[in-house]
Parts: C-alpha cells; sequence; structure tokens
C-alpha cells in the first residue's frame, strides 16, 4: 500500500437532504502539488473545510501522515499550513501585527519566521501599511505568508491566485513550484483557473458536483485523454463499425459536426486513411489533435467550460 | 491561554469601535463624579454614585459591548478560521475572550477608582486609601458582572447580527440598571433576580462611613451572602456553560 500524506475514503458531506460532496477519494503523495479542479460551488473548499476540521464529516475518513485524523487534529494542523477561501485578517492592524497574532497562537516557531515568510510572498516586514488599506492582491499574499509560516510540511491552498495581477500569478506559481521542488512541500490546491493547474500540478483531481471525477498525474491524464485523432469521413456510422472491426477502437465520440475523435492515438494515422481508401470510403480530413485542459474538462463534466 | 488572551486584547487595537467604547466609558463616570463636587457632597456619596453608575451600569456596558466586539470581530473579517486551523480549539477561543473582557473590566475599575479619588481630593473629605476604594469597585464590578453572565448566551446567539445584538445588550444592560437604580420604586425586593442580588450583597462593602441613617438600608437590602454567592455563582456558570456549548456548536461549520 502506498503511503500518503492526504487521503481521503468516501468523504462525503450533506447539508441536510442534499449532499455538496459525494463519496470523494483523493490521494496526495508526499512531495507532489495535488491540484484540485473544478468549477465555482463545485465542493472543493468543503472538501477542504472537512479535511482540515472546519467542517464536520458526514460520512467517510480522512488520513493524514498515514493515521487517523480525528484524534491527531492538533498534531497534524501544527504540521499544516492553510489558505482556506479569502484570507480574513483584522483590518485594523498591519500585515506584521496580524502575523504576530498568528505566530504567537502557534507559539514554536523561529525568531525571523515572519520577517521571512513576509518577505517570501513580497511584502514588507514592520510597515505601517493597515490590513483594510491592502489590494486583494496584498491580502491574497498575506493569506500565503500565514500558511508559510511555521515552514509546514504540507500546503493546503484554497484558490491561491484568485485575485492576483499577472505578475503576481506568476509569483505565487513560480513559489508554489520552489516550494514543491526545492523544499519537498506536499500542496494540494483548488483552482478553476485551467491555465494555472495545467502548469502547477502533478496530480490533478477533477470535481463536479461534489463527486471527483477523475484523478491521475496530469502527465499520464495528457498522454490518455487529451490527445486525439480527428477524423471526418462519411458516412459516419459505416466508418465507426468498420473501424472497430479492424482497429478494435472503444474509446471514441462521435462529435455534432459529424466527426469523429478517437481517443486511442496509437494507431497510425496513414493506416486508417489507407484502410478506409481500400473499401471505398474518401477521408476528408485526418489529424492528430491534442486537447486544453479546459476542453478535457468540457468533455469530463459533459457540459460548459469552467469558467 | 495567556498569549491567546493577550492576543484578543491586540485585536483591539486603533479599532473603532474599541475607542468608542473606551469614550464612553471614561466618559460617564465623569458625570457623576462632577455632580458630587458641584453639589459638595461627601466623599461616601461619590463613592455610591460611582458604585451604581460605574459597576452597575458603565462595567456591565463595557464588558457585554467589549465581549460581543470580540466575538463579532472574528464573524466579520473571517478570521475564526485561521485560529481554527492552528488547533486552538473553540472553548479555549471562547474563554480567552471572556478574559480579554474581564481584563478590560479590572482597568476600568481602574479609570473609576481615579475619578473617585479625584472626585475626593477636590471635595477636601477623601479618605486616601486607594487600594481600599479599588478593592470594593472591583468586588462589585466582579459580582455585577456575575449577574450579567446571560448577556454572554445573547452575544453568542446575536453576534452574527452585530445591529440587534448591540441593541439587546444595551437592553438588558439599562433594564437591569433600572431595577438596581429604582430597586424600591419596582417593588424588587422579593425578587431574586441576579443583579439585584449583586447589589444588594455588595451594598455593605460600598459604604466607607457609617453613618445612622444608613441602618435602615442596610436593614432594607439585607441578602443572605451566601445564598447570593450561590445565585451569582449559578447564573455565571449555567450562562457560560450553555453560551460555551452554543458557541461550539455553531463553530463545527466554519
Amino acid at each position: 500500500m502506498e503511503n500518503f500524506i492526504i487521503e481521503t475514503k468516501g468523504l462525503t458531506k450533506c447539508y441536510g437532504d442534499t449532499a455538496v460532496v459525494k463519496g470523494v477519494d483523493i490521494h496526495v503523495k508526499k512531495g507532489e502539488v495535488y491540484a484540485l479542479l473544478g468549477r465555482n460551488g463545485a465542493g472543493k473548499t468543503t472538501i477542504m473545510k472537512m479535511l482540515l476540521g472546519l467542517s464536520k464529516i458526514t460520512k467517510g475518513t480522512v488520513h493524514m501522515f498515514g493515521q487517523p485524523f480525528e484524534g491527531n487534529k492538533k498534531e497534524f494542523l501544527e504540521r499544516i499550513g492553510v489558505m482556506i477561501e479569502t484570507p480574513g485578517f483584522y483590518p485594523n492592524l498591519t500585515a506584521t501585527e496580524n502575523l504576530e497574532i498568528l505566530a504567537d497562537l502557534r507559539g514554536y516557531i523561529k525568531r525571523d519566521a515572519i520577517k521571512e515568510s513576509l518577505e517570501k510572498v513580497g511584502l514588507p516586514y514592520k510597515d505601517k501599511k493597515l490590513f483594510s488599506e491592502f489590494s486583494l492582491g496584498m491580502k491574497q499574499r498575506i493569506g500565503i505568508a500565514a500558511a508559510i509560516i511555521h515552514d509546514p510540511e504540507v500546503l493546503i491552498l484554497d484558490e491561491p491566485v484568485n485575485g492576483l495581477d499577472p505578475i503576481g500569478v506568476m509569483e505565487t506559481r513560480d513559489f508554489i513550484r520552489e516550494l514543491s521542488q526545492n523544499y519537498g512541500k506536499t500542496i494540494l490546491l483548488s483552482s478553476h483557473i485551467l491555465s494555472e493547474i495545467e502548469l502547477l500540478a502533478d496530480r490533478i483531481g477533477i470535481i463536479d458536483k461534489g463527486i471527483l471525477l477523475e484523478e491521475s498525474l496530469f502527465e499520464e491524464l495528457k498522454k490518455r485523454n487529451m490527445h486525439y485523432i480527428l477524423l471526418s469521413a462519411d458516412p459516419v456510422e459505416t466508418v465507426i463499425h468498420m473501424l472497430e472491426e479492424e482497429f478494435h477502437i472503444r474509446d471514441y465520440r462521435i462529435m455534432g459536426n459529424g466527426c469523429i475523435q478517437i481517443f486511442d492515438t496509437e494507431i497510425q494515422t496513414k493506416e486508417i486513411v489507407k484502410f478506409l481508401a481500400e473499401r471505398n470510403i474518401y477521408v476528408d480530413a485526418i489529424n492528430k489533435c491534442s486537447d486544453t485542459l479546459e476542453d478535457y474538462f468540457k468533455r469530463i463534466t459533459g457540459g460548459e467550460g469552467i469558467a | 491561554m495567556l498569549s491567546i488572551c493577550r492576543n484578543e486584547l491586540k485585536k483591539l487595537k486603533r479599532q473603532k469601535m474599541a475607542r468608542m467604547l473606551w469614550a464612553v466609558g471614561i466618559l460617564i463616570p465623569t458625570f457623576g463624579t462632577l455632580l458630587c463636587i458641584k453639589n459638595h457632597y461627601p466623599f461616601r456619596n461619590l463613592v455610591g454614585t460611582n458604585v451604581l453608575f460605574g459597576s452597575f451600569l458603565v462595567i456591565p456596558f463595557v464588558f457585554s459591548a467589549m465581549l460581543l466586539n470580540l466575538f463579532e470581530l472574528e464573524e466579520r473579517n473571517h478570521t475564526l478560521k485561521n485560529i481554527l486551523v492552528i488547533g486552538v480549539p473553540e472553548w479555549k477561543i471562547f474563554l480567552s475572550k471572556l478574559a480579554a473582557a474581564l481584563v478590560i473590566v479590572v482597568v476600568f475599575t481602574g479609570i473609576i477608582t481615579a475619578y473617585t479619588v479625584a472626585g475626593g481630593i477636590f471635595l477636601r473629605n477623601y479618605i486616601p486609601d486607594v487600594f481600599h476604594i479599588f478593592g470594593i469597585f472591583l468586588i462589585i464590578s466582579l459580582c455585577s458582572i456575575c449577574a450579567t453572565m446571560p448577556v454572554v448566551l445573547l452575544i453568542i446567539m446575536l453576534r452574527k447580527r452585530n445591529l440587534i445584538a448591540m441593541i439587546a445588550i444595551n437592553c438588558f444592560i439599562l433594564i437591569d440598571f433600572l431595577f438596581v437604580w429604582q430597586l424600591t420604586m419596582f417593588h424588587c425586593l422579593e425578587m431574586h433576580l441576579p443583579v439585584l442580588v449583586a447589589f444588594r450583597i455588595t451594598y455593605p462593602f460600598g459604604i466607607i462611613e457609617y453613618t445612622d441613617n444608613l441602618k435602615l438600608g442596610l436593614d432594607t437590602l439585607y441578602y443572605p451572602m451566601d445564598k447570593g454567592i450561590f445565585l451569582l455563582g449559578a447564573t455565571t456558570a449555567v450562562s457560560l456553560v450553555i453560551s460555551l456549548w452554543l458557541y461550539k456548536r455553531q463553530e463545527a461549520d466554519v
């Protein structure tokens, strides 16, 4: 059995009769960046809250560091850095004062931790500016600074680039990458910004309407599902039947415009063309294509895009 | 626990609401003190006035409003989750806020003492025992706070609706104060309201100088000390246990 840093089994959350998270099994390995991808309201934040004990679990279990979360909550939380939803801080205090309160509550962090964490996210130490005067991007940064102040092994970040300007997005992305690659931190993040996920995630979990539709390594996912052959030939039904017979194609989709997407990319396109030509079926177009993550997301969730 | 309590006080730094409460708390005892100075009342009357307006009006008001402010600021700023993900349990958060509000009570007791002593100096009939005066105010204020503890339940229930909560706690404090102020007029001597019990058992402490005409007051207001302490203790314990239970229940899903 593999050792996962975070593992959930059948995680379910119900509000009354409505289930907002349904039987989610998440597996986060040490040192990897795991991204939960889903639309707003898909259940990402609720899952994170349940992982941290902020929301009661209706059904299912959470294991962290190989042990059950229940009963070891305090010990685990000391090893985790968290930023959930919009970062909340006291508006009448400065960034340093806000972090001092959190550092004081943690009680065991090193001397320069506040200074270092603020510098890491590009905020000045002992600045006189109050939190209420911060821009959304700066608020997001202080949220990340609060999450890393105690040098945690695991980071749980909910929408970490939300509200950041393009430079801020890039810096945060690099920073998360650095934490994972150089310091071996395990990072679980959620986002609905596909371009960020594509650039950051090692492993991806696609969630829609509270159900985890897919969980796999991003590279595997790309290889397996995001590449396909796009074939345009008439009559479609006959072509499909012939390809099933000859090439044993099972994973395909007929698009609205009559084109066929074949996800078994091992087959050579020239073989398909030759095979169909020999049977007097002329191919209008055939291409090897790559889906973007957004296309894949649309396909797997069976509907609209993520935004 | 101490550091959590200290942090609670830090949160009030530069806060408008806290500044307003400080101003109200500092200003109200001024009127009673000035009134006594203007009319050249004896020092014992000044103490009596400040016990009534200070310990039974200002202190419960400041305690309740500051406590509401401390609970409400976590709701308003979405900061409670930051504390909970550190692993600080709800009961510690609850008690630290209560402790911070009690620290503020002690500070205001000091302020009322300062007013009383300053008033005494102006009246020129002051018995110079600051610690004795402070002790009197502290005991009476703490008993008054114990009697006011049901307000914590109101705060916990209504803290997510700040305006309603503020109106409710002010009504509670004012009604309590009216009972104490017009104790005989409202025929309250047969009642066992915590605030009346607190007033009656602490009444003898506030007497700086015994005079013959106080005999009637002492006899009329007499309330058995042990029964009074039990009633105040029970009020405090029941209010806090129910409030804490409710708070934990509410915060189970942040």
